[in-house]
């Protein structure tokens, strides 16, 4: 169990839980993975949380914990699989600010889930605007200049997906 | 910055980041108010990015969830039941502490094996020395148990968490059975050149200079594959059998670089080598046997 008496603990669990749930539940789609993997980055954080000793970078390594957790358990099953050659539009198609007033937040998350998936995390964690640019970067181990390429690429499927639907 | 560019660097702006005093970005800003195209782009992006920003702040946890994370907690503290009880209300099965290893089932069609049956290793490191190959060197073979130890047991979560051993293990896995299906390529071509910049261009990590006993090997093309979250490179080579490359950014396996290098697998029909240069992790397979890779590197 964590001793570090800068952090309470119940007061993380108030601060962090709801947008750690929400970026679990944009990975996973799914209620229950979401809530078993917000309970267990806590439980990771209990048991390592010691070693944090900059109790500002405490939100990026709870981030982060839960993108290595979902990781992890997709990569049991994962298989490797061909990125089929596209072609990046050079911008996306202008969307009807209709179509996004329309969506929930489910909604909102099925089109997330039509983009390729190296686009769609650093997608979702821009927005749900809980870590900046670097902390993105840091969460995904992925240089800063790529999260940036990657967002606005996942941008353009995005703004594809809604259109299609 | 050609205007591709220019959107592309905009397309990633926040609301927040237009009060920044980043030079870069108040040059963009510069480029905008100077161009009324741009402007209005860029004024739709941002009406678009906040409007889905919006629609995920909806999503809302089943209530409760707070309670019973902390709950969980009291419980771990107390020592009186599994800290890793689902959170969810439902019973779904769960990943505990101690399924972190993955064990390779008779069914897997690859299994890490070892290199020498009594490592008990699916990893072995080699140190390269000047009178003998450095994957006969008896002299690592003490060293096994401990690497071995290292890959399956090592789960550091000090200041940046770190993926667990068994998912190089799987890794492993999954580059045997992609290379020994033969699988086709996004380009063939035998220019470097051209694989580097296809790579590059599709986000994927792209080859440095390969080392002088590969580097001859002519290139026949190259994929991009996706892996969990991440993108994975394949470059093949032509040594009278196709010998693939796999590249893979090392933050994918953050601890592989304090290893001694190289690393190599023996997974039934095929041999890994593994290299660590840069920031990038290579991950040579081929068919055949471990000492087939004497004098690659």
């Amino acid at each position: 169990m964590s001793e570090n008496p800068d952090i309470d603990f119940r007061q993380l669990v108030a601060d962090y839980y709801q947008p750690l749930y929400r970026f679990a539940y944009s990975l996973s789609k799914n209620e229950d993975e979401a809530c078993d993997l917000t309970q267990q980055t806590f439980l990771v954080y209990a048991e390592k949380g010691d070693s944090l000793r900059d109790a500002g970078k405490v939100k990026s390594w709870l981030f982060t914990t839960l993108y290595r957790e979902f990781l992890r358990i997709r990569r049991r099953g994962a298989n490797m699989s061909v990125q089929e050659p596209e072609i990046i539009e050079a911008e996306a198609p202008p969307v009807d600010p209709g179509i996004v007033t329309k969506l929930d937040g489910r909604s909102a998350v099925e089109a997330l889930e039509k983009v390729e998936e190296s686009y769609r995390e650093p997608l979702i964690l821009f927005y749900l605007k809980d870590l900046s640019y670097k902390e993105i970067a840091e969460a995904l181990s992925i240089p800063i200049g790529t999260v940036m390429s990657r967002l606005s690429r996942g941008k353009i499927q995005l703004k594809k997906a809604l259109l299609s639907s | 910055m050609d205007n591709k560019k220019i959107k592309e660097r905009l397309a990633a702006l926040r609301p927040e980041d237009l009060h920044s005093e980043d030079p870069e970005i108040e040059e963009l800003l510069m480029l905008v108010e100077e161009d009324l195209e741009l402007a209005e782009w860029f004024a739709q992006e941002q009406v678009f990015d906040q409007a889905f920003a919006d629609k995920l702040q909806q999503i809302e946890p089943p209530a409760g969830l707070d309670e019973r994370i902390i709950a969980a907690m009291e419980q771990a503290k107390a020592g009186q039941a599994s800290p890793e009880t689902p959170a969810a209300e439902v019973e779904v099965p769960t990943e505990t502490a101690d399924e972190k290893i993955t064990p390779f089932t008779p069914e897997a069609p690859i299994k890490p094996a070892v290199v020498a049956e009594e490592q008990g290793s699916a990893a072995v490191p080699f140190h390269p020395t000047a009178k003998r190959s450095w994957w006969q060197s008896p002299s690592l073979m003490s060293a096994a148990a401990a690497i071995v130890l290292v890959l399956t047991v090592s789960m550091v979560m000090f200041n940046g968490p770190e993926l667990s051993a068994d998912s190089l293990e799987d890794f492993y896995s999954e580059i045997g059975k992609h290379h020994l299906s033969n699988a086709p390529l996004n380009i063939e071509t035998s220019d470097l050149g051209v694989i580097r910049d296809y790579l590059s261009s599709h986000g994927a990590p792209s080859p440095g200079k390969f080392p002088a006993n590969i580097d001859p090997l002519p290139e026949v093309g190259c994929a991009v594959m996706h892996w969990g979250g991440e993108l994975i490179s394949v470059v093949r080579m032509d040594d009278h059998e196709n010998v693939d490359v796999y590249i893979a950014r090392a933050g994918l396996f953050p601890d592989f670089s304090n290893k001694p290098q190289p690393q190599t697998a023996n997974l039934d029909q095929i041999v890994v080598l593994a290299w660590y240069d840069g920031d990038l992790i290579y991950f040579l397979v081929r068919t055949g046997e471990i000492n087939e890779l004497e004098g690659l590197l």
